[in-house]
């Protein structure tokens, strides 16, 4: 066997293996661990088939986006309970300045 | 002089001024290529360079500094133009909200109308405007206060000029305006390097503002020093500074911005975006903005919220006299009785022309 062949029988193995993540890990009820993630990253090589680089990535993507997925979530309801806290607060005008431009009532200018 | 050498000389002159304009030319290429490049190297370097072990006590200090200051200052959130925004746009610094409506939709009038709202409830405005001249946004919001429709300006008497003017002066103690030849220079506010400039301006700057509107995205859209840029890339620079400047920038960012009619009904928001889309992603908010003139109403239609379950919602406004209002059942009554009063002077007309003719 040639070594060109061999490496191109290399390559369908392994391509044949990273496309069995996904399964492995739906078995597994979808969880990858962040040290899984950075193992995966690991495989990603330039010198692999464009192919291969690209079915990692995905599965890279897809899962790193869960997880990032959960820490936005904890992040937003955070944010989210303190920016409408205030939600029936009124809206404080400036008399002052409505004064200097003539306005009694904001909603009304002209009147 | 003989004729013929005469003539040598002239043509070597000429030459020579022409092969310095040349060189000047290249010279100037090969100098913007070349900071480019620095910059990409400069931009590589760091990424190649991106320590994640790092967990100095002085790094997590200032992580959680910047998010007690940013939590400190959700809690402060603004109101974005009226109180039903409240919860669902956030309007305090580290946001972009991308208003982005069909042309004629109303860019300008909601430009002049955060405006107004933000510098009566003392804030200092910021508008960096490419659509209109800075008197016009002045004008605008003047309008606003009277009561004016701000078209037909041949119409306005020389009583109106001059409140106009008296307005430009009051309003000026509040709000900047920054157009397209400010410093007499053409392209502050349409190149990529009028922009990228004052957005560093505003940073080293003493004075601070409140609320940044910028009118409008996708006239921003040529490079002085890279004639050769097309609109969507300079437009995708932009998207990407401005991305940083609101991370460091101690206001909201509100980026109006047009959207396209062609095909819509089958493509979704940002697809509709006229120019790079990339100012989608960069912003924390998105809002479609959809007047409906004829009843009196804008209707904001949540498309994107980074913080809020807003997304899908529909928020109307009220319309009245150019001033977007809360849209209460007693404007909804009002409107309504206004648009039926329209509609029967309407068929009023109607029916003396119909007479007209018949005599």
């Amino acid at each position: 066997m040639t070594k060109k062949i061999a490496d191109k029988y290399k390559q369908i193995a392994f391509l044949n293996r990273v496309m069995l993540i996904p399964e492995m890990l739906a078995e597994m009820g979808g969880q990858i661990t962040e040290q899984g993630l950075n193992e995966l990253l690991a495989f990603l090589n330039p010198e692999n088939k464009p192919k291969i680089n690209y079915y990692l990535l995905k599965i890279i993507e897809k899962h790193n986006s869960k997880l990032s997925h959960i820490e936005e979530v904890e992040e937003k309801k955070e944010v989210e309970e303190v920016f409408s806290v205030a939600e029936d607060e009124e809206i404080e005008y400036d008399e002052k300045y409505m004064d200097f431009l003539g306005i009694k009532d904001p909603d009304n200018p002209w009147d | 002089m003989n004729k013929i050498i005469q003539k040598h000389l002239d043509e070597s002159k000429k030459s020579d001024t022409l092969y310095k304009k040349e060189n000047e030319l290249l010279e100037d290429r090969i100098n913007t290529d070349y900071e480019n490049l620095q910059r990409r190297k400069e931009e590589l370097a760091k990424a190649e360079s991106i320590d994640l072990s790092r967990r100095d006590g002085e790094y997590v200090e200032k992580l959680r500094k910047e998010n007690k200051d940013y939590l400190t200052r959700a809690k402060k959130s603004g109101i974005f133009l009226v109180k039903d925004f409240k919860g669902k746009v956030p309007y305090f610094a580290k946001n972009i909200i991308l208003a982005a409506g069909l042309s004629g939709d109303g860019k300008s009038t909601t430009c002049a109308n955060i405006a107004y709202r933000d510098i009566l409830q003392n804030k200092k405005v910021l508008v960096i405007t490419n659509e209109e001249i800075a008197s016009d946004v002045y004008n605008r919001v003047t309008s606003l206060i009277k009561g004016w429709a701000y078209r037909e300006h041949e119409n306005f008497t020389e009583q109106q000029h001059a409140i106009f003017d008296d307005y430009i002066d009051k309003l000026s103690h509040r709000l900047t305006v920054i157009d397209d030849s400010y410093n007499d220079s053409v392209g502050q506010t349409s190149t990529i390097e009028g922009m990228e400039a004052m957005l560093e301006s505003l940073l080293k700057s003493d004075e601070k503002f409140d609320v940044i509107i910028i009118d409008y995205y996708q006239n921003i859209d040529r490079s002085t020093k890279n004639p050769g840029l097309s609109p969507w890339q300079v437009q995708e620079q932009f998207a990407k500074r401005l991305d940083k400047f609101k991370n460091v920038y101690e206001a909201p960012i509100v980026v109006l911005a047009q959207l396209t009619d062609v095909g819509a009904e089958n493509k979704p928001f940002k697809d509709r975006i006229e120019g790079r889309k990339i100012i989608y992603n960069v912003c924390t908010c998105a809002l479609e903005v959809m007047a409906e003139r004829e009843n009196l109403r804008t209707a904001w239609k949540v498309r994107k919220s980074r913080w809020s379950e807003a997304v899908g919602q529909t928020i109307m406004t009220g319309f009245n006299k150019g001033l977007y209002v809360d849209y209460t059942p007693e404007f909804q009554a009002s409107a309504l009785a206004l648009k039926e009063s329209k509609e029967r002077q309407k068929m009023l007309k109607l029916n003396e022309i119909e007479v007209e003719g018949g005599a």
